[in-house]
């Protein structure tokens, strides 16, 4: 019950600050000198400013690019450039492979620093790793920016690519996962930037079913669900990171069929795997004392 | 439902009149017939999708102006595997997605039974058994749908936000389980699970402090409180998922402070609860009073991280994760064999540094360390303990070409619940036994890739990944294990704007293994082998390639070719040894998971005009499984009742397709 009480104590909680933010208001940015305008730049750019033009940073309603100073915001002020005759890196920023990304993303930062989510754009493995904004995002495009998942993360991520075509795996590929589903791009205080604050609670989020606290619980699950499974794909059944019985005896032997070598020639009952008697291995809920072993 | 396929066919014949400048969007119409080579479809083939024969469609729509937006999305109408999206927002202000999204998790087909009740929680075995041809057919399968809102303020004139996120997941089928206790039947276990997620965050962001508030509450609710399974003389009663709920609070902190410097606090409670029914069980007697059981635990969480730019040339970050598991849930003694259950808590703390240095414009050098320690009352572990060191090396002396090499070393040691003064029985298996999960341990990883990109049109990755565990300390358990990694893509633009994207992995793994199989009384591992009782060893490898790429040929300005492929295969073998006292030599499992998948697809892309485009296209796709579990199958081995759960691996299919797609 006290979950409710909770909520209704957040809900006024967000009403309130949405007030203060209905309420509150910022300037404008002041303009720099050495501004030239997009027109200017469309003189020479034509094909990326009617890319930009279909974008929504071209967007007078949105406080940024097109509101303040179109190209230049992003690029900086072209009259250098321009007085310059142009060409690539004369005195204009801009987003090549060789340019430092801390600078890259610093310019989107400068407005994107306030995006929910982004102020942990330090702490992230992403930033800390030469990842730039401009390595997922395409500003000279219509419609919405967000990267087209899983592609554009399989293209570092070569790993994750292979192990999602794999014979077991995620929906990835079938579109009903997307990288961003468990993992925060743009920074996280865990580990592998996964949405949640360790890797099991990411999984309850889809298999409550296995959150329990079941009555008789297998620590594996407690602790990382990775122990046995491979989160992207595998080669063996149900993302296992090893066939059953391998898998099992890795932690278990004790008399009798633990502990039994199980090769070519033994029985057909053994063949379903551990999991014929031991279903419940996610923990059980039984009054029985059968589920100590999960066979309840 | 069938006629929601009128959706996209009527908005492509309305399409010109939608096509307003301030409309985007794409509205796609296909249709499709597949052909099996055998008479069976494998539930593998579309094991997440919906393939169905007939028709077939997408719709994107996007509406905007200056101030507002408005998109439409529309997947696969009235098929398995159906999504639905509608959002909007004003821009500078905030945003909000309504979506409906369907999965039809196809498991095994064709699976065959005897028992009656197929779908419900009360199994009933018939008496006779019946021969296997008189069993009935039913499908595992598992269909989920999400229904969802989310809605985001987040006014771009002020530092404070807010979302909103609902969810309900629903999920119903049935899904393989087994039996100990009938003849090790293999049962159809109903699914009917229903789970809803709400998450609240506030967030403020000043210059240089950012505060966010988050809570989350989620509730799960199984329609089934257990399995009832009825012999005619005998019944018996087997536990299901317990209802649930689970809520979070948290809230961090993250300041800017001198130096470049970021500070990130974060602190979060979370508490899972369940209540087990045990009303209606009949077979056992509940060993609670109230007649239900209560699963309390709950976490709680900090977090600080430090980042620092010291220099354009130096960078560190400083972290320090603590968790706390409590595990206050009912303890409880079964009352039909005295068996207690055990609380499991732990305690965890991480702490680490590392620091990133450029040594000049092409070289950067990382390099960190990271402590672990964990302090659990699991049966076997008590305490572990991780250090990790790490260094890296980032190198783009060439415009043309990156290159990288991480290697990582990480070392474990843990100490054992268990006390040789204590161990008796067969318990003496755990003086020799050591899960791998805390074995003491060494690791070693290195990574090397490489980028390349002499010129605009030419692209070429390639790495390669070792990753070596030796548990020195193990006497029985994993020995060491290892994992080798190669992957390589290549892009090339071609004369004639051919374009080929290509890619290949290769994967080895391999582990060696050693136990003790023995009967009650025979766990010390010093005794003569025996055939019951004896030490053996077992190692394990497997082979995976993968090889695919694209081949995109403009045949004239408005004819495009695409044809793709992607072959993979596993080969696995488990080889075993034992003295000969113990008896004759183990035989090898030579089919362990091995599989192969082959996808060959062409298709015509012909764009009439700008907006209107048609594709003709072909599919193929094999797969086949070769595993020691299904070789020979048979539904009744000895005095098993087995029902065919994922024997259907195997398929192959032919599909051919026409689609026509309008862009505006």
């Amino acid at each position: 019950m006290k979950i409710k009480y909770i909520i209704l104590f957040l809900l006024p909680l967000s009403l309130l600050l949405l007030s203060f933010s209905l309420a509150t208001g910022e300037t404008a940015g002041s303009k720099e000198a050495g501004f030239i305008g997009a027109e200017t730049c469309k003189d020479c750019h034509e094909a990326q400013y009617d890319s930009y033009a279909k974008s929504v940073h071209f967007k007078e309603s949105i406080k940024g690019p097109q509101s303040q100073d179109a190209c230049e915001t992003c690029h900086g002020a072209g009259a250098m450039h321009v007085e310059k005759g142009g060409g690539r890196d004369v005195d204009i920023f801009t987003f090549d492979l060789d340019t430092d990304p801390q600078a890259k993303s610093a310019r989107c930062l400068a407005c994107h620093q306030r995006t929910p989510g982004m102020d942990l754009w330090d702490m992230g493995v992403h930033k800390r790793n030469d990842v730039s904004c401009d390595s997922c995002h395409d500003l000279h495009v219509a419609g919405r920016q967000k990267p087209n998942e899983p592609e554009v993360c399989f293209g570092c991520h070569r790993d994750v690519k292979i192990e999602a075509n794999k014979r077991s795996h995620h929906p990835i590929l079938e579109g009903k996962v997307s990288c961003s589903s468990c993992h925060s791009p743009h920074g996280s205080l865990s580990k592998s930037m996964v949405k949640a604050d360790d890797p099991q609670q990411l999984c309850f989020n889809c298999h409550a079913d296995k959150r329990g606290p079941a009555v008789w619980e297998h620590p594996p699950v407690e602790e990382n669900c990775q122990s046995c499974h491979a989160v992207h794909g595998s080669n063996h059944a149900k993302l296992l990171n090893e066939r059953i019985p391998q898998l099992c005896q890795n932690c278990h032997d004790w008399s009798r069929h633990p502990g039994t070598p199980y090769d070519n020639t033994a029985s057909y009952t053994s063949r379903w795997d551990c999991l014929r008697c031991h279903p419940a291995i996610h923990g059980s809920n039984s009054p029985s004392g059968g589920g100590m072993r999960y066979v309840r | 439902m069938k006629r929601m396929i009128y959706l996209p066919m009527a908005l492509l014949i309305a399409t010109p009149a939608l096509a307003a400048d301030e409309l985007h969007g794409d509205l796609t119409l296909g249709m499709r017939t597949t052909h099996f080579a055998s008479d069976d479809k494998s539930a593998k083939y579309d094991e997440y999708r919906d393939m169905s024969d007939g028709l077939f469609g997408d719709v994107n729509l996007l509406f905007d102006n200056e101030a507002y937006y408005l998109g439409l999305s529309i997947q696969n109408p009235s098929l398995d595997d159906q999504s639905y999206e509608v959002r909007g927002g004003q821009f500078g202000l905030g945003r909000a997605r309504v979506y409906f999204d369907e999965l039809n998790h196809q498991l095994s087909r064709d699976a065959l039974t005897s028992l009656t009740g197929i779908g419900s929680n009360y199994l009933t075995i018939p008496d006779p058994v019946p021969p296997v041809l008189a069993w009935k057919e039913f499908d595992y399968n598992v269909e989920r749908k999400v229904f969802g809102t989310e809605v985001t303020v987040d006014p771009q004139q002020s530092p404070f936000y807010v979302k909103f996120s609902m969810e309900q997941q629903q999920h119903e089928g049935v899904m393989p389980w087994g039996l100990f206790n009938f003849s090790d039947f293999e049962v159809p276990m109903p699914v009917d699970y229903t789970t809803d997620n709400l998450i609240v965050e506030s967030g403020y962001r000043g210059k240089e402090t950012t505060a966010v508030l988050t809570a989350g509450y989620s509730v799960f609710d199984n329609d089934n409180d257990l399995l009832t399974i009825d012999d005619g003389t005998d019944r018996e009663e087997y536990s299901t998922a317990a209802d649930n709920y689970s809520y979070n609070i948290g809230a961090r902190l993250v300041q800017q402070l001198p130096k470049e410097s970021v500070l990130a606090l974060k602190a979060s409670y979370n508490r899972n609860k369940s209540e087990a029914d045990w009303s209606d069980y009949t077979q056992f007697t509940s060993p609670s009073a109230d007649g239900d059981y209560d699963g309390d635990i709950e976490y709680i969480r900090g977090n600080a991280t430090l980042t620092s730019q010291w220099s354009a040339m130096l960078d560190t970050r400083l972290f320090y994760n603590y968790v706390d598991r409590n595990n206050d849930s009912e303890e409880i003694t079964s009352l039909d064999d005295d068996r207690s259950n055990h609380l499991y808590e732990y305690d965890r703390h991480e702490a680490g540094l590392d620091a990133n240095y450029r040594l000049n414009k092409a070289n950067k050098l990382t390099g960190g360390y990271e402590f672990t320690y964990t302090d659990q009352n699991r049966e076997d572990a008590d305490t572990t303990a991780d250090n990790l060191l790490f260094g890296q090396l980032k190198n783009t002396s060439l415009d043309w070409m990156s290159a990288k090499l991480r290697l990582e070393y990480l070392n474990r040691s843990s100490d054992t619940n268990y006390s040789a003064d204590t161990l008796e029985g067969d318990g003496l298996i755990h003086q020799f036994y050591t899960a791998f999960d805390y074995a003491d341990k060494d690791r070693y990883k290195a990574k090397l890739s490489f980028d390349f990109q002499p010129t605009e049109d030419l692209g070429l990755g390639l790495s390669y990944a070792l990753v070596y565990d030796d548990y020195n300390a193990t006497q029985f358990g994993v020995q060491d294990d290892q994992r080798h990694e190669f992957y390589l893509d290549v892009n090339v633009l071609l004369p004639a704007k051919i374009r080929l994207n290509t890619y290949a992995g290769y994967e080895y793994t391999n582990s060696s293994f050693d136990a003790r199989r023995y009967n009650p009384g025979g766990a010390d591992p010093t005794l003569p082998a025996t055939s019951t009782n004896y030490n053996w060893s077992q190692e394990t490898s497997y082979d995976f390639v993968v090889i695919g790429g694209s081949l995109t040929v403009p045949v004239i300005h408005q004819l495009e070719l695409i044809f793709t492929a992607d072959h993979q295969w596993v080969d696995g073998n488990i080889d075993f040894a034992r003295s000969a006292a113990a008896g004759a030599a183990l035989e090898p499992v030579s089919d362990a998971d091995d599989y192969y998948k082959t996808q060959l697809g062409a298709k015509g892309i012909y764009q009439a005009t700008d907006a209107w485009s048609v594709t003709l296209g072909y599919l193929y796709e094999k797969s086949n499984l070769d595993e020691w579990e299904y070789t020979n199958y048979t539904y009744t081995p000895g005095s098993d009742y087995l029902s065919g759960a994922g024997l259907d691996s195997d398929y192959e299919a032919h599909q051919v397709f026409i689609t026509t797609t309008f862009h505006f």
